[in-house]
């Protein structure tokens, strides 16, 4: 029984106390062996009363038990739950501990142990009970989700794929284990077999809002499908209406088609909501250039230098709209410092090329856009135009 | 100065040329809201029954993908444009099994057409590309060049109905990949030369299979994988032959994968540029400098590049001062996900690409044939967007960009553009694999029509319907020191108290020629207040007691003509 559970969500992933969940259900083994009704139902009255959070009350019972049967290991791990609970941890670790001791087949108390050492900080740990479990239990589709999701949280890609593969071959995975393999593909960079497991994901959970809201971003990696992630952020915000963090991914991905005005509206919206962000105020200032703003443009650029002075496309960008009004001195000085801050930014030197061009200086012009000449050979230059504004940060 | 010469002249009603009588019974709906439509004329109306063949192979040689265009010129001097289309034909990796042939529809001033190719002598015969209609060696005569994969060709009207093919002795027989073909006037001599694109080195040796990756299924190669090559210019020495200028010039300096070409004044120094489209490479705006030659200024004006400095795949483009501040503004269409541009000139050479509502209306799109033309005659230039993308196989590739695109009409708000189409007729509705297309006024009801020319394709012949419910006048310019084309010339009109002001450009769209009259939108005002031409010449013509709704002939020098 999972009192509390945790869904796979990379910014919403809190670890703390308020999210602890603890397996309070006695294995089966146990309750085998111990035979006798009157003990199964002091355990299930112990599991029910904690869930109520009485938890004297329950400690009560469970001593009782526990002074018959000191070793009792579903017993042990219940009053581990309630030290949990208490936030005595060490105290929890060494009953869940004592739990696994005596009965090795209680994958409740070895679940619990591998939450109690992810709150700890040690995922190997962890990660090494929930293993323990999935050989106990191979169809145990809450270790796989939890191991596979720890996995992809130390970066272990490969390994948290093979797991849920491994597990797909033996059961129809869970909408959360789907959104971890999602993930976990999108970070491999195969976005087709992402899409088809966030996809799956949403057809068991179409809810979930941060389900469409990691497709949308899978939608934004390069090669972006801009119409696909739009339509991934829109059901997002349908959900969560008032997400500045959707409102900002949508508001990007509308600008990249140059769709300003729907984008300017959600972007000041987002600003409103809790996104006061470098990049929302640099959007905003890409969005003034193209309506032809240059004064509120320079403005919005100035801004998002404020916030995030080492932000290198926003001086880019200013040095562009300076470079339109031409304002060459201004133009170059913001240009300059926009290659400086990021030398991979065709658009800097793009821009620096056509100032030194206007400036009568050719062989400068020239060695600029050899520049963007080696980027682009770099790889390092995207195909399409829009790449100098990368996706919000997640 | 002193070669100005001003005439001031008037016009009485009598000089009307071409009225039909249907549309002198329109003219009691001037002044309502026009609601402006093009309808599809279909081929058993028009008796247009070519078809463009692509000459597709498995093997996807590129120039398969790139035809072709039409003109709309008035071959036979009637007063009404006849249409000429061009196809492909034998090449050295093409035997056609039954030879392909180009086509000339003369105009039966009934809304129908009859096929005289072959009593006219322009079949072609080569792999066509596009076609440029001039008359170039000023006989009063629109002669035809006919661009090609393989040599070009250039037809002289010979004023019989019939033309002869002269390109041995005018200098215009050199092979190579010819696109777009215009006729201007670069050292203003009066003389109109010939400014010729070049696209990749290609030849059947060159061809590469691009395929995909398991190497099952060939594509059209993308051209960055070809060298480029300089487009040419031949200046017209006035006794039927033409020097090749491209050295001289410093055209020849800029090797280039050159489609779409304008010619037009972006500096206002009364000397004619070139706008160049590049695929995959960068564009060329090639400023006149005088005493002939050009230098290439694409980097510093901010045309040549997309916003990231990447070279775009620039296909159509064209001039027109679309925002009415006196300047040349530039379009150019890409392909998809690079956006087209619309260049709003900014003067001292510099440009700001400012598409508005055209980049997310095009961000999926291809374009190729495009024109600035005022549809509904309400003064300014609307813009008409024929798109398709080059590569047949897109679809599999891509599951939102098509191989068959829709055609778009934007409309000018005096800022910008609005996108029209939805309410521009049903044909927007449809897709097509379009490459050229050419704006005419078919059937002299002073709107302009619409001739779209597609890739394996029927041609699609459009009706403008409603452009005449503003007021216009149109205008045929007869030069007689200037240009014969008067490519250069600037018109000035005042109707209603609103003055406007039009450069005669040459070229523009791809591959295609198109009407050489101006009409003049007047919107809601029932007569024109003045006109005046200042020809390349610098000859300026004021006209005044103008009639409306009609084509009148304006001789330089002389004003109003019979």
């Amino acid at each position: 029984m999972l009192l509390a559970p945790f869904k796979f969500n990379a910014r919403r992933a809190v670890l703390g106390l308020a999210l602890v969940c603890i397996f309070l259900a006695p294995s089966q083994g146990s309750r085998a062996q111990e035979g006798a009704n009157d003990l199964a139902g002091q355990l299930e009255r112990a599991a029910s009363l904690i869930g109520g959070n009485q938890l004297a009350e329950a400690e009560r019972l469970l001593n009782q038990v526990l002074k018959v049967r000191p070793e009792e290991a579903a017993a042990l791990n219940l009053l581990g739950a309630i030290r949990a609970k208490q936030g005595k941890l060490v105290e929890a670790e060494v009953l869940f501990t004592r739990a696994v001791a005596s009965d090795k087949r209680l994958t409740g108390a070895r679940m619990n142990l591998a939450y109690l050492f992810l709150l700890k900080g040690e995922p190997e740990k962890s990660a090494a009970e929930l293993k323990e479990v999935l050989r106990l239990e191979p169809a145990n589709a809450e270790a796989a989700y939890r191991l596979a999701w720890l996995l992809l949280k130390q970066n272990r890609t490969d390994e948290c794929i093979d797991l849920v593969e491994r597990v797909r071959q033996s059961q129809t995975l869970s909408a959360p284990l789907l959104a971890v393999l999602g993930d976990a593909y999108m970070r491999r960079g195969d976005r087709g077999k992402a899409v088809g497991a966030l996809k799956s994901a949403l057809e068991l959970s179409p809810a979930e809002a941060s389900y469409h809201y990691t497709l949308g971003v899978g939608w934004l990696k390069h090669p972006a499908d801009l119409q696909e992630a739009e339509g991934s952020f829109r059901r997002f915000l349908g959900l969560r209406p008032g997400d500045a963090q959707g409102q900002l991914h949508l508001g990007y991905v509308l600008l990249k088609q140059k769709r300003h005005a729907e984008a300017r509206d959600l972007l000041e919206r987002s600003l409103q909501t809790g996104a006061a962000t470098p990049e929302a105020f640099y959007y905003l200032g890409l969005i003034a250039q193209g309506q032809n703003e240059d004064e509120r443009a320079i403005g919005l650029f100035e801004k998002s230098i404020q916030l995030g002075p080492s932000f290198g496309h926003v001086h880019v960008a200013l040095g562009s709209t300076y470079l339109k009004l031409k304002d060459y001195t201004r133009a170059q000085a913001a240009l300059e410092t926009g290659a400086k801050l990021t030398p991979d930014d065709t658009k800097a030197h793009y821009n620096l090329a056509l100032l030194y061009a206007r400036l009568k200086q050719p062989e400068r012009a020239r060695e600029e856009m050899l520049i963007v000449e080696r980027l682009k050979g770099e790889g390092k230059a995207r195909d399409d135009d829009g790449d100098t504004f990368a996706p919000p940060p997640l | 100065m002193s070669k100005v010469k001003i005439v001031i002249l008037s016009l009485s009603v009598g000089l009307i040329l071409n009225l039909p009588l249907e549309h002198r019974a329109r003219q009691s709906g001037v002044g309502a809201t026009p609601v402006v439509t093009f309808a599809e004329v279909p081929s058993q109306a028009s008796r247009i029954s070519w078809v463009h063949d692509n000459a597709h192979t498995p093997e996807r040689f590129l120039p398969e993908t790139v035809g072709s265009g039409g003109a709309f010129f008035d071959y036979d001097n009637d007063g009404w444009m006849d249409i000429y289309l061009v196809n492909s034909g034998a090449s050295d990796f093409f035997t056609p099994a039954a030879p392909l042939k180009n086509a000339l529809y003369r105009n039966n001033r009934d809304g129908t057409f009859t096929d005289t190719t072959d009593k006219a002598g322009v079949a072609g015969g080569k792999f066509g590309m596009g076609a440029a209609a001039a008359d170039f060696d000023g006989d009063g005569w629109q002669d035809l060049f006919v661009s090609n994969y393989g040599a070009d060709i250039l037809y002289r009207n010979n004023g019989d109905g019939t033309f002869a093919d002269v390109t041995r002795k005018a200098g215009l027989s050199a092979e190579g990949w010819s696109t777009c073909a215009v006729w201007f006037d670069y050292d203003n001599d009066g003389k109109l030369d010939l400014f010729v694109s070049s696209f990749v080195h290609f030849d059947k040796s060159q061809h590469r299979l691009c395929v995909d990756r398991n190497a099952t299924q060939n594509y059209y190669c993308i051209p960055r994988i070809f060298k480029p090559k300089p487009s040419r210019l031949f200046r017209n020495q006035g006794n039927g032959t033409f020097a090749d200028a491209s050295k001289e010039s410093g055209i020849a300096d800029s090797p280039g994968k050159s489609f779409g070409a304008v010619a037009t004044d972006v500096n206002n120094d009364g000397l004619l540029d070139l706008f160049v489209a590049n695929d995959t490479m960068p564009n060329f705006l090639f400023v006149n400098r005088g005493r002939g030659k050009f230098e290439e200024a694409g980097l510093g004006s901010g045309v040549a590049y997309g916003e990231t400095g990447k070279p775009r795949s620039g296909m159509g483009v064209d001039a027109a001062d679309f925002d009415g501040d006196g300047w040349q503004d530039l379009f150019v269409a890409n392909i998809d996900q690079e956006f087209f541009s619309l260049y709003r000139n900014q003067k001292e050479l510099t440009f700001n690409d400012e598409p508005g509502e055209i980049a997310p209306s095009t961000q999926l799109l291809s374009g190729w044939g495009l024109k600035f033309f005022d549809y509904d005659n309400d003064g300014d230039p609307d813009l008409f967007l024929a798109n398709g993308h080059p590569d047949d196989m897109v679809e599999t590739k891509s599951a939102r960009v098509k191989y068959k695109e829709p055609l778009l009409m934007f409309e000018n708000t005096g800022r910008g553009y609005r996108n029209v189409s939805a309410r521009s007729g049903a044909v927007f509705a449809k897709s097509f694999p379009a490459r050229g297309a050419a704006v005419g006024d078919i059937d002299n009801d002073g709107d302009l029509d619409v001739l779209v020319s597609n890739n394996g394709d029927a041609p699609l012949l459009l009706r403008n319907e409603g452009g005449n419910n503003n007021n216009w006048l149109g205008l045929q310019l007869v030069s007689t020191k200037s240009n014969p084309a008067a490519v250069g010339a600037v018109i000035s009109w005042q109707a209603g108290g609103v003055k406007r002001s039009r450069l005669k450009t040459a070229g523009g769209s791809y591959l295609s020629s198109h009407d050489p009259r101006e009409v003049l939108g007047l919107g809601a005002a029932a007569k024109v207040e003045s006109v005046e031409i200042r020809w390349p010449s610098g000859v300026v013509d004021k006209l005044s007691n103008l009639p409306t709704r009609t084509y009148i002939k304006v001789v330089e020098g002389q004003g109003v003509k019979k």
